[in-house]
This record gives C-alpha cells, structure tokens and sequence, in this order.
C-alpha cells in the first residue's frame, strides 16, 4: 500500500536560516504520528510543506498528490486545525456548520451536529462569544464530520484547560480514529499524546532525529535507573543520557537489550518526553 | 455553483456593509418621504406656498412621471454613490481581514482553490452587492411612491400613483444599466484594491493610495507632466461619458424639456462604450491584478 506520504530530501530555508534540511521519511495508512520538537525545530514547516500552505524543495506526495500543484484537490482528502481560535469570529455556530457543508462534499452535517450535542455549544451563538475550548470542540466537530484519509492537527490544544485537552483526544481517539485514517500531529505536552500515538518522530534542527512506532521503542531504547555505585560501569555502556534523582542515576540507552542492562538497575522504557530531551540533546552536540 | 453560493453568503455574513449601509440609506429616503408627506399636508411644501391639495389639483397631470422620475433618479444615485464607496472599503477588506483574524488558515483547510476565492470576492463586490443595492432601491421607490402616491390619491388625484409603476421599473432599468456599466469600467480600480488587500500586512488603505500619488508626483516633478493623473481622472469619471448620452445632463436641469425625457434606448449607448479601447485595456488591467491577487493568497506565508 502506498504511503500517505512520502517525503524525500524536503528543505526548506527562511533566509540563512534552514528550517528543514534534506529530510527524508514516510508515514503509512493506519497511523498515529506525533512530530515532536523543540520550537523553531521546523515541525510547523514540514507541516505547512504537507499542507501545501508553504513552498519547498525536494519531492513530497500526499495521498499521491503534489501539494504545491493540487492542494485544492488534496484539502477533500485533508483535514487539518491548523491552531486554536482561527475560526472566523464573526460566524455563528450554525453559519459555520452550513458554510462547512456548503463548501466540502464529505463532510455530514448530522455528524457534526452528533458530536455538538454533547457540548454546550448553542447553534445561535457567535464564535466570538465562545470560549476558547468550545471553539476547539467547534472546530473538531467540524474536521471529525469529513471524512477525510488525512487529519493533519498542529498544537490543537495549545492554550486549552486540562479537561478540554483529554476530551479533545478520547474524542479524537474514539469516535475518529477508524484504523484507516491517519493523522498527523504536533504538540508540546507530550506526555497527554503519548498513550494514543503509533509512531514517534523527533524533529530538531530541521533534521528527523528519531522516527520510530511505539512499539519498536520499547525494543530499541531503555530506560535503567541504577544506584550510584554503578553509576561507573552504567556509563561505561555509552548511554545516550544521564540524569540524576532521588537518590538514582537514570540513563537512557539506544539499542541495548536487556540483559545488558539488568544486573545494573531496574530498566523499563523510557517516556517520550525524557527520550525527546535525550535524543535531541544528542543531536545538538 | 454550490461552492460559488457559499462563499458569496459568506462574504455577505463577514461584510455586512455591503447590504447594510444602503439599506440604511433606503430606510431614510423612505422616512423623509413620510416626513414630506406630513410636512406638505400641515404646512405646505418648503415655501409655504403650496399644500398638498393645491399640488393636486394645480399640477400638470403630465408633469406628475417625469417628476416623479426625477425624485427617483436622485435616490438611485445616492444609493448608487453610497454603494461605490462600501465597495472600496470592501474590496481593500476581503483579503485583508481574514489575514487580520487568521481565519484564513480555517479557510485554506477547505476543498476550494484561491482562485475560487479570489473569484467569489470579486463577484461579490461588482454583482451581489450591486444585486442587493438594486434589491434596496427598488423596495425604497416603491415605498417612496405608495407614500407620495397614496398622499396625493387622497388630497384629490390618482395620477401619481397610477404612473409610479411604469417610473419605477423605468428608473431601475437605469440603475441596473449603470452598474453594470461600472462593474466593467472599474476593473482596474477594482483589482487593484483586492490585490492590495492581499498584500499589504498592514494600513491597507494607505498602501491602495499612496503608490498611484506617488506615481502622479514623481511624474510631475521628474517630467512636469500629469498623463498618470489624467488617466486616473478619465478611470474616475470618464467612463460615464462613454456609456450614458450627454443629453440627460439638459433633462435634469432644463425644466421645459421635461416633456422630451429621453428613451432609455436614447440614454444608454452600450455600443459606444463596448467598442472603446480604454473600456477593454482597463479589463486587461484589472484581471493582471485579480492573478495577482489569487497568486498572493496561494503562496504568501503568514507566519
């Protein structure tokens, strides 16, 4: 099956400054992927490259498309939040929902109207006199009612309270995710994404420096936390980090089994967010 | 079709000047018409020389539609000049605003190309605005008529009210002729603000008038000419020569002639203005800007 997409040697420059550098990488149907980087890593780019939002060079398809020539054609496969709050203030909820239905052939206006009914929006009001969590479940009820191949959301949750943000992914997980679908998204609070995710991908410096499902990660990398007295011969096996705490070394491991590491602590796979700083870490040095 | 409907009500919902002012503008050309009518009854038209029933019974039958057109004409053109400047001000806002708001980024995740877009904004501004404002006149000649028909009818004479029909339609024609006429003869202008409109970051009407200003200063200063100014003076004005006969200007002032009201097919001369080249190049014009325009909006990178 072909990939979603497919990306090979995408660059992109601001002046002197490389947001994307040769990048290379391919994300098949089906999956969950996360673009986790450090701000000005160049996620927002190789988004808007995908998007077709922005120009590029290398080669990139998008369900077989070239973003760049057919991005009106893409957009009935892709969805995509683009940030929070962008929808027009000046709309009323139901406006909103017409416009939508009026514009996109796949979306179903009862699905969006299904999923507003477990909200408080009312129909009537203007998005200006929204929160600024409704309007994100606005905007979800919206996406999720297309049915699109191709989700694509940047920080959707960016400035939400806690509540909204883990409504925001049980409703993306649960009633949009289907097995077929793929989305794509960015975002800083890892740690609330890393439950739903398939795949991994570390962005830093305009470079992928990890591209990974979640399930290979637990072969691949390991976490061992291990007394100070074996801090030595831990370090002596070349760990990608090392942090210290409660009384524990921890250090992060790329390709080591197990059974290297077992006699020196307790081992267990590491969390995205403390792999995220090791391996970008590593790659800045 | 569908898509194109949308994104037309959409502009209408986002710019509600675009209906709104003139309707504004109808509503009091309606409310002085009842102000008129009670003024005439009580006091007498503006000298006091004449009530009401004196209008109807000493006034010239024949004198009652041309009259009547006259009073129609003026509020057409009003609504006509009102809506000419909603437009400016709409064409410099429709690709500005949704830049302003971000909700360019809503619009952009939807299946529609830029061009579309572009395209809706254009037709927005020279054909459903245009609609909307001919819509707004006629429910204001037609209130304005009853008011005045109806006034008359009782103070003794039905025959202003039995010739509104026929100068409503009359008048309308006239507004509809001209509008159109303007839509084409404005495309420069036109194209001209929404490619500003997609481009400038910010002071949008500065960067639509500064540039041709400048144009005209450098010009004078650098080769103590003014063609720059001229061609603009003839865009502004010059169009109107093309597509109405001259004639009408002696209709409006000469009392006497009331009698030799132009045909509209006397008054209109689509053909002129059709075979004049500067119509055809200032379409030319207009267009370049609308591509530029679309290719703004297609490729400009908002972050």
């Amino acid at each position: 099956m072909n990939p979603v997409i497919r990306a090979q040697g995408l660059s992109r420059r601001y002046g002197s400054t490389v947001a994307l550098d040769n990048v290379d990488f391919e994300i098949p149907a089906g999956r969950i992927v996360g673009l986790i980087g450090p701000n000005g890593a160049g996620k927002t780019t190789a988004l808007k490259a995908i998007l077709g939002l922005g120009p590029y060079h290398g080669e990139l398809q998008v369900l077989g498309l070239d973003p760049r020539r057919q991005r009106a054609e893409l957009m009935h496969q892709v969805c995509f939040i683009a940030d929070v709050a962008v929808l027009p203030r000046w709309l009323r909820v139901r406006q909103a929902l017409d416009i939508t239905a009026g514009l996109h052939p796949r979306f179903s206006r009862e699905k969006a109207e299904a999923f507003l009914a477990q909200t408080e929006i009312k129909r009537d009001s203007k998005i200006s006199a929204l929160s600024k969590g409704m309007v994100t479940q606005l905007h979800l009820a919206l996406v999720m009612a297309i049915d699109a191949r191709l989700l694509v959301l940047d920080e959707p949750t960016l400035g939400l309270d806690i509540i909204y943000r883990k409504e925001f992914y049980a409703a993306l997980l649960n009633d949009y995710f289907d097995g077929e679908r793929t989305i794509l998204l960015t975002t800083h609070q890892v740690e609330e994404v890393e439950h739903i995710l398939t795949d991994l991908m570390f962005i830093s410096h305009g470079r992928i420096v990890l591209n990974e499902s979640m399930e290979a990660l637990g072969e691949k990398y390991l976490e061992l936390a291990a007394r100070p007295d074996r801090a030595e011969a831990a370090r002596a096996l070349g760990p990608l980090s090392e942090r210290q705490g409660l009384g524990r070394h921890y250090f992060i491991y790329e390709g080591r089994t197990r059974d290297e590491l077992a006699p020196l602590g307790d081992i267990k796979v590491p969390g995205v967010a403390d792999l995220f700083v090791a391996k970008v870490r590593r790659a800045a040095a | 079709m569908k898509q194109l409907m949308t994104l037309i009500r959409r502009e209408l919902i986002e710019h509600r000047s675009g209906w709104a002012v003139t309707s504004v503008f109808g509503g009091l050309f309606v409310l002085a018409a009842i102000l008129a009518v009670f003024g005439l009854v009580r006091v007498g038209i503006m000298d006091g020389q004449m009530t009401l029933a004196e209008l109807a019974e000493g006034a010239d039958p024949a004198a009652f539609s041309p009259g009547l057109q006259l009073m129609l004409v003026s509020i057409a053109m009003v609504l006509n000049l009102v809506m000419t400047f909603v437009v400016f001000f709409y064409f410099l806002d429709a690709l500005y605003a949704e830049r302003k708001d971000r909700s360019i980024l809503f619009w952009k995740s939807l299946p529609v190309s830029d061009l579309q877009v572009v395209g809706s904004k254009y037709l927005t501004g020279i054909v459903a605005i245009p609609l909307l404002t001919v819509v707004v006149f006629v429910v204001t000649a037609v209130l304005v008529a009853l008011i005045g028909g109806l006034a008359l009818a009782w103070a003794g004479t039905g025959e202003a009210l039995s010739v509104a029909p026929a100068a409503i339609v009359r008048v309308t024609m006239m507004l509809v002729y001209s509008l159109a006429f303007q839509a084409l003869w404005f495309a420069p202008i036109d194209g001209w603000l929404l490619l500003v409109s997609a481009f400038a970051k910010r002071a949008v009407l500065g960067w639509a008038l500064l540039p041709p200003v400048l144009v005209v200063v450098a010009e004078r200063t650098l080769l103590g000419t003014q063609h720059f100014a001229e061609l603009i003076g003839h865009r502004m004005v010059g169009g109107f020569e093309l597509a109405f006969s001259g004639e009408q200007h002696s209709i409006l002032v000469d009392e006497i002639a009331i009698s030799t009201f132009p045909t509209l097919g006397e008054l209109f001369t689509p053909g002129r203005l059709l075979a004049a080249p500067s119509l055809w190049i200032g379409i030319a014009v207009g267009l370049l800007f609308l591509v530029g325009a679309v290719w703004l909006r297609r490729w400009r990178d908002e972050s």
